[in-house]
Parts: C-alpha cells; structure tokens; sequence
C-alpha cells in the first residue's frame, strides 16, 4: 500500500500559515521570487490563489494586472523560498515519522510506502492530516495499490480517499478528471485536444499498443496510470540525517531523573535513525544549559560504537550520577558523532576485551568513586624529584591480553630497579630523629615519635638529591635507608630539616 | 593441654580427609611427607618448594604478609612482570595508595591499571565494580598497609560473594592482607619475612628469588563443591 500526502496550492499555503492575518482576504501568489524589476509586476502571471479571489473572478494564469481589474483588493505576493522550505520540512517531518521510505513526487506531493506500516492505514492518514492541519497546513491523502494510483486519489480525496478494487471499477472512478493529471507531456496536450481527449475516460479508452506505437513508451505509462495498474518504484529521499536532540526544560531541575528522562527519549529517536542509516554511535556530546552558569559540555567516546539505547544510556547516566551542577539545568541537548559499524575478524594473536562498553563504563564509575586523578596508569614525569609521576587516563584500545611470545621492547626512561621495591606512605609521616655522628656526618640512630618510635640499624645514606632550584617550589633532600628494631626497613627522609618516613621497603 | 589440643586437631583433619577426600586431593596427606620437611608453625602443612603465587581464572587467592618486610610489594613486582611478559593488563586495586612506580620502572607499568584507594571501603567497592564488569582479568586487592580493624569489619558474605563474581567471570583476584581473612579463598600463602639483611645493592632478581610463599591452604573446586 501507498500513500501520497498532497498539500493543494502548497506555495499559497507556505506563506498563508505563517501569516494568519491574510485569511478570509483574496490573495494570489505571482509567478516568479520577489526582487524582480518593478515594470514587471504587472506582467506577471497569478500562479495559485485563494478560495475568495477565485470568487471574484480571478483564475490562474491570469496577469497581475488583470487580476486586479477583476479584483481591486486583490492581495498579490511573490513566492517565498524559507517558507516554502519550512512548509516542505514540515511535511517531510509528518511523512518521516510514518516511514522513512516516501518519496518527494512534487511540491507539496510526497508519497510513502507503506509496506510494513501496520497501523490502520486509513486512520494513520487521518492523524497526519490533522497534525498537518496543526501546523497550519491542509493536506488530503490518497491510498492506494501503487504510487501512481495513490497520487490520483490524492487528487479526489477530500479529505482521505482509498481506492480499491478491481483496476475496471477504479477506471471508471478516474474517468471525470482532466486528463493533464496524468502529467502528460506538454507536446502531447495539443494531439489530445485535436484528438478530443479530455479527460482520463477518453484517453483510457484508446487501444494502449496503439496509443505507445504514435506517442512513445511515456504515453504507455499515462495509459497505465488512466487504468490504475501502473508500477514503479519510489525514487526514495533521504534527508540530511542530523542526530541531534535537543529541548528546553519547562521547571528547571537538580536532579537526575528527568534529564535521565530526556536523554532516553533523544536516544530512542536517534537510535532510530542511526539504526536506518546502518549506521552506529562513535561518541557523543551531552550539554546542559545550566540557569546561572557556563553550560556543562562533555563529550563521551564510545570503545566500541553502538546503537543500543541501553548502553548509550548507561554512560550518561553514569556521569550525570557524579555530576553535580552549580545551577539548575534548563535545557539538555544531545548529539551523537556517527561511525560506521566495525565488523570483521578479530587478530588471531590478540583478544578484545570482552565488553569494551561496559568496561568503559565501569571505570566511569570507578572514577566516580575514587576521583579522575586517582585512577590511570602511572607514567614517570617530567621531574626528578621522588613520587612526581603522572597519571594517565587507562587506555582501553590496548588489548587486555596478546598472545604472542614476550616483548623486548625498550621504554624510554626505563632503568633496572635494584633493591627492594618501597610501599609509600601517602601522606609521609613526620617524625621526630633522634641522630648521633658517625662516619663523618650525622645519622639517625632512633625514631623518637609515633608507631614507628624505635632504634634504628643499618642505615644507608644520605642519598641527596635536590631540584627546580629555579623555582620558588625547590626542594632538597637527604634520603636513609634504616633497619627498624622491628626488623622491617624504612626509608627516612630529611626535608627542610624536617624528618618523614616516606615508607616501607617490603 | 596444648598437647591434648593438638592431637583433638590432627584427629579432626584425619577424619575430615576420610570424610572428604576430594577437598583434599591437591595436597599430599601428612604421612606420605618425609620427615624432613618443613611445615609452617600456624598451619602444619607441608612446605612444598619451589611455591610461586600466580593468577588463576575464577580463583580468589590471598597471600597474606603478617609482618612489614615480607615483601608482598616485592611479589606485587613479580605479577607485574608476569603481565608484562604475557601482555596482559594487571589491576592493582591499592587499599592505601602505597604502590610506588619509581620501584618498578615504567616498563613494568605501562599496562596496567592501577586504582589509588584511600580506605578499604573504597578497595571493596572498586573490587565490586571491577569483578561484576568481568573484563579485566587479574585483579589484585591490596589491603597489606590497611589496619587490620578496617578490613575485617567486612561480613564474610562479602568474600563469598567476590568469589562467586570471580568464578562467574572468569577472573583471577589476589588479595594481600596481613592475616587470614578471606573466607572463601581458593588458596591462601603465607609470605616469610625475607632471609639474610637488607643488601641494598642486590638487584631485584635476587631478592625476588628469597621470596617464599608457603601455602595455607589449597582448595579444589571440585573439593570446595563437594565439601
């Protein structure tokens, strides 16, 4: 089944909807976009008009001047492209909801497929209809077997018509209209004239291989049309897909669920659409317009692209868990970056991780819990000093197991560690030394404070090491290494003659 | 007393050996040692050597270090190199943020991923997180500089359960704790402090090779079905 939508006088309408104050006036829309010369007004031709200027006596094609004549308070505009974009969008809009297969046959003409489609077609047409009429828009709908049938239903519709039954009874239904609603060839409207064909009853009369053998094939496909049974496929348009959802809060809110609730109603559509296109999320952006604040933008890469509305939801609610907001949010947007759907063979030497997305996810929660800077791989810093590296984010494109021989690969800045490996103490722990002369300088003989109070052994040092001397943050220290009484070994360290237990070698 | 003691123990296990022999089947039974073997004071069962600790999938195991010295961090050392040397990721849950980088080299630490807890709570609960996600497949739990206290307010249910997430994802979790703890550990050892004193100019080898795990305890699966 097929369905065409037909918006009559649709370049009329683009601008009668906008502009409510013209109804009930006699307006005639002129040929041609506004700006032309002024001399040439009056030249120009009335190409649509409304129901009262028909009711003075103005008719198509008729020139500016003339229609005046007829109609002194004639209204004449000039056609605007924005509204008729606007009109088209809107039209395109109704029809995209229904099925995402129609094609654009004309102005204000779409026609959809509705194979697939199994809501009642009759009132699925009804309700666009009346969401048309909503936005200032009359349409009629015309169903039928095939695309061409439908557009002459259309045609009759006032405001639905649905033709059915056997292609003689539907004939005999299409017979009255004018036989220019075939959309014959121009060339071809004076042969019909001289041949006395008026209307589809006339032309559908004549023999079909008659008819094609003086006219060409496009006069077989008029015939066709004349008897309902023409097939063709729909030249299908595919709009500019833009996954972008975005909407402004009627309360402001702080609290999760109702952005929760937004978020799943953006995802749900532009999953949809993803999923048409065959085509998967690589990341989104999430921006909440907050009442009295900068608005918070975060953009979210996602391991393993997908178009599942779960996952997708999962990581925002995720971060908007631990995400607190200086100030109400009064509108949420989202847009999600397309990417194509990975699929292939994995390597054969390296495994995956088993649920990138859920592992991303877990360790946005585990960041929540722990902090940003409290979760990563350690990677040695810039500085010399003792316990200056850096954290970094855990990268998830590594694969979390090879498997292949061991590597000899180098790191730059790797150094063989000798020695017992230290556990620091996070923060050191300051302590009060007593310290007693021995070879040559002072050493710590004792710890004299704190759960570590005790005689020291074995100390090894002073390890001295001092840097960004050029800044106001320098630092200088004296490193021991002591055996506590215990038996356990520390490492004792003198700051600005301050002493700290940096932490235990196990 | 303690004689009698003892001897009401040996009696228990022999009749728990009888009764369950499939719990025991991993490990010699106490007449077949020699003599000379050693068995550790606590648990009285046999040292077998060489005892190295290393992941099991779906096994928790916990090496408990009851002194400072022991040098859990030193083992800490040896599962990275391993994962390492396997390409493989490490997960060191830190109960302290007691994991120092510098005594380990950015070769060792390239892959891993390493969570700076400041309490065992927040330990227990990473550890949840990462268990139910079943993605990262060897997980250790350090709690060795966390006060004993803190760590064992934690119910017992709470171990069973990691074992089940364990099990059920196929990971490999080590606990580090310094006493026995967990109740539901596949296996347990024991970490001696290390011989001889401290030579500071020893490499890591040579340290790494006077660690000596002694296991406390090694349970089947099919055994701790059945048992």
């Amino acid at each position: 089944m097929f369905a065409t939508f037909h918006l009559p006088d649709f370049h009329l309408q683009a601008q009668l909807r906008l502009r409510p104050e013209w109804r009930g006036l006699p307006v005639a829309l002129l040929e041609g976009i506004q700006g032309g010369a002024a001399g040439e007004r009056g030249k120009s031709r009335v190409f649509q008009l409304t129901r009262e200027a028909r009711l003075h006596g103005v008719s198509p094609g008729m020139t500016a001047t003339r229609a005046q004549a007829r109609c002194p308070h004639l209204l004449l505009i000039h056609r605007q492209p924005e509204d008729e974009e606007s009109a088209r969008e809107a039209l395109w809009d109704c029809t995209a909801g229904v099925s995402r297969d129609f094609e654009a046959s004309g102005p204000g003409l779409v026609t959809l497929d509705l194979h697939g489609v199994r809501q009642d077609h009759r009132q699925l047409a009804i309700d666009r209809i009346d969401w048309l009429k909503s936005l200032g828009l009359a349409a009629r709908a015309g169903l039928a077997e095939n695309p061409d049938l439908a557009f002459l239903a259309a045609r009759l519709a006032d405001p639905v018509l649905q033709f059915n039954g056997p292609p003689g009874q539907i004939h005999e239904r299409l017979a009255p209209l004018p036989v220019t609603v075939l959309q014959p060839l121009p060339e071809w409207l004076g042969l019909f004239q001289l041949w006395g064909i008026h209307t589809v009853g006339d032309l559908g009369a004549l023999p079909r291989h008659e008819l094609v053998e003086r006219l060409g094939p496009g006069a077989g496909r008029c015939w066709d049309q004349a008897h309902g049974c023409s097939r063709r496929l729909l030249r299908l348009v595919r709009a500019p897909e833009v996954y972008q959802e975005s909407t402004d809060l009627e309360i402001p809110t702080d609290s999760t669920e109702p952005l929760l609730f937004w978020l799943r109603r953006f995802l749900d559509r532009i999953c949809a659409r993803l999923t048409a296109a065959h085509l998967a999320a690589g990341s989104m952006e999430l921006v909440l317009t907050l009442e009295s604040s900068p608005s918070h933008r975060r953009m979210f890469r996602i391991p393993e692209p997908v178009r599942e509305v779960e996952i997708l939801l999962r990581i925002l609610q995720t971060h908007l868990e631990r995400f607190t907001a200086p100030s109400p949010v009064v509108a949420v947007a989202l847009e999600a970056f397309p990417t194509r759907v990975v699929s292939g063979q994995a390597n054969l030497f390296t495994r995956s991780w088993k649920d990138p997305n859920r592992l991303a996810d877990t360790l946005a929660r585990v960041e929540a819990l722990l902090g940003a800077e409290r979760m990563g791989t350690p990677r040695s810093g810039i500085s010399h000093r003792p316990d200056s590296f850096q954290m970094h984010p855990f990268s998830l494109d590594a694969p979390p197991e090879s498997v292949h021989l061991p590597r000899q690969v180098p790191v730059p800045g790797d150094r063989v560690p000798s020695g017992p490996p230290l556990r620091r103490f996070r923060p050191r722990r300051p302590v009060v030394v007593k310290t007693a002369v021995g070879q040559g300088c002072r050493r710590p003989d004792a710890i004299l404070s704190g759960p570590l109070k005790g005689s020291l052994s074995a100390q090894n040092g002073p390890w001295t090491t001092s840097g960004d001397w050029w800044r106001e943050a320098d630092w200088q220290r004296a490193e021991w290494d002591v055996r506590h009484e215990s038996g356990a070994c520390y490492r004792l360290v003198l700051e600005r003659e301050k002493w700290f237990v940096e932490g235990l070698y196990d | 007393m303690e004689n009698l003691a003892a001897h009401r123990a040996i009696a228990l296990r022999a009749l728990l050996r009888e009764r369950f022999p499939s719990a025991h089947a991993d490990l010699p039974g106490l007449a077949d040692l020699p003599p000379s073997t050693p068995t550790t004071a606590g648990s009285r069962l046999p040292v077998q050597a060489p005892v190295t600790v290393a992941f099991s999938p779906g096994e928790i195991q916990e090496v408990v270090a009851e002194r400072p010295g022991c040098g859990s961090a030193l083992l800490l050392g040896e599962l990275l190199a391993r994962a390492e040397a396997g390409g493989r990721t490490l997960t060191l849950v830190d109960g302290k943020d007691s994991f120092d980088p510098d005594s380990f080299g950015p070769s060792l630490c390239r892959r891993m991923l390493w969570l700076r807890c400041r309490d065992a709570e927040q330990a227990m609960q990473a550890t949840d997180l990462l268990l139910r996600d079943g993605n990262l497949p060897e997980i250790v739990l350090d709690l060795q500089l966390n006060p004993f206290p803190e760590i064992r307010s934690f119910a017992p249910n709470v171990w069973h359960r990691f074992r089940a997430l364990s099990e059920q994802a196929g990971t490999g979790l080590l606990v580090i704790t310094t006493s026995p703890l967990v109740v539901s550990a596949h296996r347990r050892f024991a970490l001696r402090p290390l011989a001889g004193a401290p030579d500071w100019e020893s490499t890591r080898n040579d340290f790494s090779e006077r660690l000596s795990p002694v296991p406390l305890r090694q349970r089947s699966l099919r055994g701790a079905m059945q048992g």
